[in-house]
């Protein structure tokens, strides 16, 4: 009965009855259940966590580093993408044979065209085929000389009475509206000609 | 984060200058890209037609800048009380080098001789200015015939 008691008094060892097993196992088994505050075992973990540190800093340095790199290949592929744009633009000169936005050349020979020239127009007139200035002034001549009732010219004076045409921008009225409408024609710039 | 922050920082100073750099051209010289190479001046040029004996009843006259550098800022209108209106003209010319101007007299006093019929003001660059190239296109009477009529522009200021 005592022996019994004492026995199941005995703490029980994890290393009981392993009398058999290697000693190099033995040791290792010690150490792995040693008691940390009597063998180091802390001293162990602090390394471990040191270690463990290191390589979390190398890894994230890494990484860093990469994000730089990317970055920059972001920079220099954005950078090329705009120095190409701006060799190639309409209007640069850096691009060989480049043609300039609006040269001597063109100017002159979008000059060469008459402004406003519009044949058969009810714009033109004193019937010249083109509309021109001399077309508002014998319109603007015709509304003075009937306002004043005076006849300075027949075919100044005709033009208001023989044909309603006069009344260009049809608000049922020939006056001054429709005088600077033809002069408006007259200097009009063609889009294509200006964009040129 | 603030590697992001740095690496936009440099790329927006970067554009900030990236204008004033330098570029090679195809000619293997190199040109300077840059907005403060041009040196840009405000400067007017009076239009004048000199008609002789006859009056001017009417005007209409083509301006070319072939040196195209130039910018239309605004016209004024001439000396004499006949042309004293600014020119019709197309508002367009505005944004190129080439204009179209006319006008007419609205009353029976017209200019003789040589008068100044409008003035152009211009944007230009001081180291590329104006080359005008001018086209009479009419030239009238009080009646509306062509008179003979010589062109010129000079620099005012």
């Amino acid at each position: 009965m005592n022996e019994n008691s004492e026995s199941r008094a005995q703490p029980r060892d994890p290393h009981a009855g392993s009398e058999s097993l290697p000693e190099a196992l033995q040791a290792d088994l010690a150490a792995l259940w040693a008691d940390p505050a009597t063998d180091g075992g802390g001293e162990q973990e602090r390394l471990l966590r040191r270690q463990l540190r290191a390589e979390l800093a190398k890894r994230c340095g890494a990484r860093r580093r990469f994000a730089w790199a990317r970055g920059g290949l972001v920079a220099a592929s954005l950078l090329a993408a705009i120095s190409v744009g701006l060799y190639f633009m309409p209007g640069s000169n850096l691009a060989p044979n480049a043609k300039p936005a609006a040269g001597p050349d063109q100017i002159l020979a979008d000059a060469s065209l008459s402004p406003g020239q519009n044949v058969s127009s009810p714009l033109d007139r004193d019937g010249n085929g083109r509309v021109d200035i001399r077309d508002a002034y014998v319109l603007a001549r015709s509304l003075r000389s009937a306002d004043q009732g005076e006849n300075l010219s027949v075919d100044l004076s005709a033009d208001l009475n023989k044909n309603s045409s006069a009344d260009l921008n049809g608000d049922g009225k020939v006056d001054r509206l429709d005088v600077e409408l033809i002069a408006k024609a007259a200097v009009k710039l063609d889009d294509v000609e200006q964009g040129k | 984060m603030m590697a992001r922050l740095h690496f936009t920082l440099a790329l927006i100073a970067f554009f900030a200058v990236a204008p004033e750099l330098t570029v090679a051209d195809s000619m293997g010289t190199t040109a300077a890209v840059s907005r403060a190479a041009a040196r840009p001046e405000f400067r007017s040029y009076g239009l004048y037609l000199d008609t002789h004996d006859a009056g001017l009843g009417a005007w209409q006259v083509e301006v070319v800048d072939l040196a195209a550098k130039s910018r239309l800022v605004g016209i004024e209108g001439g000396e004499h009380r006949a042309f004293a209106q600014p020119a019709f003209y197309d508002p367009k010319a505005l944004q190129g080098a080439r204009i179209v101007l006319a006008a007419f007299a609205p009353d029976d006093e017209l200019p003789r001789g040589k008068t100044r019929v409008a003035t152009l003001h211009l944007r230009v660059d001081a180291d590329a200015p104006p080359e005008f190239k001018l086209r009479l296109i009419a030239a009238v009477d009080a009646l509306g015939n062509d008179i003979d009529a010589e062109l010129e522009i000079r620099q005012e200021s």
